[in-house]
């Protein structure tokens, strides 16, 4: 419990002391979204029609930035050793440091995605919808990230995304369903996200853990 | 305290060392040499329970007060420090140690000649004094079985010393030491060559 | 029963030793080539010649004998993948992690076949060479699954954790890849209904049918013979310089 308490807080400091952790993704996210216009067309009806999936893949391609090297930093300056050494569980290093990331990069992603109402024209009536798709979302994301990232520790980022984002299909096929459709659906979907997360939580994290030991070879 | 029989450890189907046997007593230092790549700083990762994929034994006898993994003290090739954290950040969450007494930490790093920037980040500090942050966690620490990879890298003449001073006071204490190092000064009881156990 | 359960563990200890896989294959590898490529024509021929033709879709449909086949085995050999690294991971059996290593890019072969065929075969009965129909979705899904495994092993030096990390990408791929079908299937019921229908089961005849199943069983002789290939390669990639192996090359040479 002390462990929990103090790696808990390691975590956050160390995210709250890195602020570029933050905010590239938001740059990020901000500057996709701020392009679909440009680049497609700035006709309000068109926009609020492609809104969602246009924020679910940005927040897809932006999440993936940051949840990639999550395990990178320990590995690389040998914190990660030390865990190994200590006996730490690393079900709870994989835990915890999977929800701290994403309290840190995807909660602010999903705050921002409000300002899509004025943006792209997102319905107002869908906006809990899609904030409550988010929220599972992101989750289950953040968890394919990782394990990628843990796959891929030490090597190149594009091969993590790989990994990812076609595991990461099923959540933007349901996520951008859930802020698309009327709201009689949404229970529909917002149960198959949480499905899908009580699902893979408990999978991807014992994958994550053998895909961090296999760099231990 | 430490019986190593016949350890070998391959990486990719390519042996490292094959077939070491040794002793690490109570009070007893051992320094391991070889030349660059012969398996120096794995050996150390073996002993402290990183890698597990070899062959042969290790038993560690301890005085049973506690887990043996808690006995261990490693001091790793890599500092596992944050840059963006200040030194007292990082010695807060320094995993190398249980608890910390924080006068006992700025003690080590008065001996150390860093206690002046303790809010310093980590990043502004020069290679030579991020190794004396985490050897201040070491000569603070009070435990049994001390595995150091190189200890003295990136350290001045002068700090070598005091290092070398605080290692013979925990040997003094009855702890048990094994250390990696091309320098040739510090009094080890014995030399193990992993350049002789090649395959 | 013990006596069954014994031949099996020897069996799967055999299975787990190189020298024996590779001479036991190096006997299997003609005779199956030999069979693989007869049923192979035997199918081909009955189905392009001597099969009758589609009422609706003429002779257009005969891609069916590539098309089918292929997509059932790379389907087929995406499952075999999962339960390698399920075997390599929980019984650390070093065929295993080479099994996947081998048929990897043999399954992304046949993935890209299946997806040309069927974009051959689209064309022209539905006048388009791609439909983001849920059937196409999740076979490209399929084939970037490959290449993930594919990239991951190339991107280790070392074979051991590679075979690790493909192992585990294929097992949770596996249990993705339902997940992805039913959600691809549900996103197209969302999006069109259901205009375009490939083959109604009950349209095959027995005529057609015959041959159909005859490419298929071909198929999976084809990636029999394919895997064999791969994985003596592998083999001797991985064990040039064992003993066992110089000793094999100088008897042969």
């Amino acid at each position: 419990m002390i462990f929990l308490k103090s790696f808990f807080s390691r975590e956050v400091l160390i995210y709250s002391k890195k602020s570029s952790n933050v905010i590239g993704p938001v740059i990020f996210f901000l500057i996709c979204i701020a392009f679909f216009p440009l680049a497609i067309s700035n006709d309000p009806n068109e926009l609020s029609r492609l809104a969602p999936g246009l924020i679910w893949i940005c927040i897809l391609l932006a999440g993936m930035l940051s949840i990639q090297t999550i395990f990178k930093e320990d590995y690389d300056d040998g914190s990660l050793d030390l865990f190994y050494v200590r006996r730490f569980s690393m079900l709870q290093v994989v835990l915890i440091k999977i929800f701290v990331n994403w309290i840190f990069t995807a909660l602010p992603l999903i705050l921002l995605s409000c300002l899509m109402v004025f943006l792209l024209y997102f319905p107002l009536e869908k906006l809990l919808n899609l904030i409550g798709s988010l929220f599972i979302g992101t989750l289950i994301i953040s968890f394919f990230g990782a394990l990628a990232g843990a796959l891929s520790l030490g090597r190149n980022s594009i091969l993590a995304s790989a990994i990812m984002l076609p595991l990461s299909l099923p959540v933007l096929i349901l996520g951008s369903s859930a802020s698309t459709y009327s709201s009689e659906n949404i229970t529909f979907f917002i149960l198959l996200l949480l499905a899908l997360l009580f699902f893979s939580v408990p999978i991807i994290s014992i994958a994550c853990i053998g895909a961090i030991r296999l760099h231990y070879e | 305290m430490l019986t190593i029989q016949g350890l070998s450890y391959a990486y990719s189907d390519r042996f490292l060392f094959k077939n070491l046997s040794f002793d690490l007593n109570p009070g007893e230092l051992i320094q391991l040499k070889g030349r660059n790549g012969s398996g120096k700083t794995t050996l150390i990762k073996v002993l402290c329970g990183i890698l597990k994929n070899y062959e042969g034994k290790i038993s560690f006898f301890t005085s049973s007060r506690s887990d043996v993994q808690n006995e261990i003290f490693y001091l790793g090739h890599k500092n596992a420090l944050k840059d963006d954290l200040t030194i007292i950040e990082n010695l807060k969450y320094d995993f190398r140690n249980d608890e910390i007494e924080l006068t006992k930490l700025k003690d080590a790093l008065r001996t150390l000649g860093l206690e002046a920037n303790l809010f310093t980040k980590v990043s502004d500090l020069s290679e030579g004094q991020k190794r004396k942050i985490i050897l201040s966690s070491f000569i603070a620490s009070n435990k049994s079985i001390y595995l150091l990879d190189e200890p003295l890298i990136n350290l001045d003449e002068e700090s070598k010393k005091i290092v070398s001073r605080e290692i013979n006071n925990k040997i003094k204490k009855g702890a048990s030491i094994v250390f990696t190092s091309h320098e040739e000064n510090i009094l080890a009881i014995k030399d193990i060559n992993l350049d002789e156990y090649q395959a | 029963m013990n006596k069954i359960l014994g031949a099996i563990t020897l069996f799967y200890h055999k299975l787990g030793s190189y020298p024996w896989f590779y001479s036991i294959s190096s006997k299997l590898l003609p005779i199956s080539t030999i069979l693989a490529f007869m049923i192979f024509l035997l199918g081909i021929v009955w189905g392009i010649f001597y099969s009758p033709s589609d009422v609706t879709q003429g002779e257009i449909y005969r891609i069916i004998y590539m098309h089918v086949p292929a997509a059932s085995v790379a389907q087929s050999i995406y499952f075999s993948l999962a339960i390698a690294g399920f075997v390599y991971l929980v019984w650390k059996m070093k065929m295993a992690g080479l099994f996947i290593k081998a048929m990897a890019p043999i399954g992304a072969s046949f993935t890209i076949l299946a997806l040309i065929s069927g974009a051959i075969w689209g064309q022209p009965t539905w006048g388009t060479w791609w439909v983001w129909d849920a059937r196409l979705t999740s076979t490209l899904v399929l084939l970037l699954f490959y290449l993930a495994i594919i990239g991951l092993y190339s991107s280790f030096d070392n074979k051991k954790s590679a075979d690790q990390a493909v192992s585990i990408l294929a097992m949770v791929g596996a249990v993705n890849l339902p997940i992805i079908k039913k959600s691809v299937d549900w996103w197209n019921t969302l999006h069109q209904p259901s205009s375009i229908r490939i083959f109604e089961e009950s349209t095959i005849s027995s005529e057609m049918l015959y041959p159909l199943l005859i490419c298929i069983l071909s198929f999976y002789l084809m990636v029999f013979v394919f895997g064999l290939m791969a994985m003596r390669t592998e083999i001797a990639k991985r064990e040039m310089t064992k003993d066992w192996f110089k000793k094999m090359v100088e008897k042969n040479d």
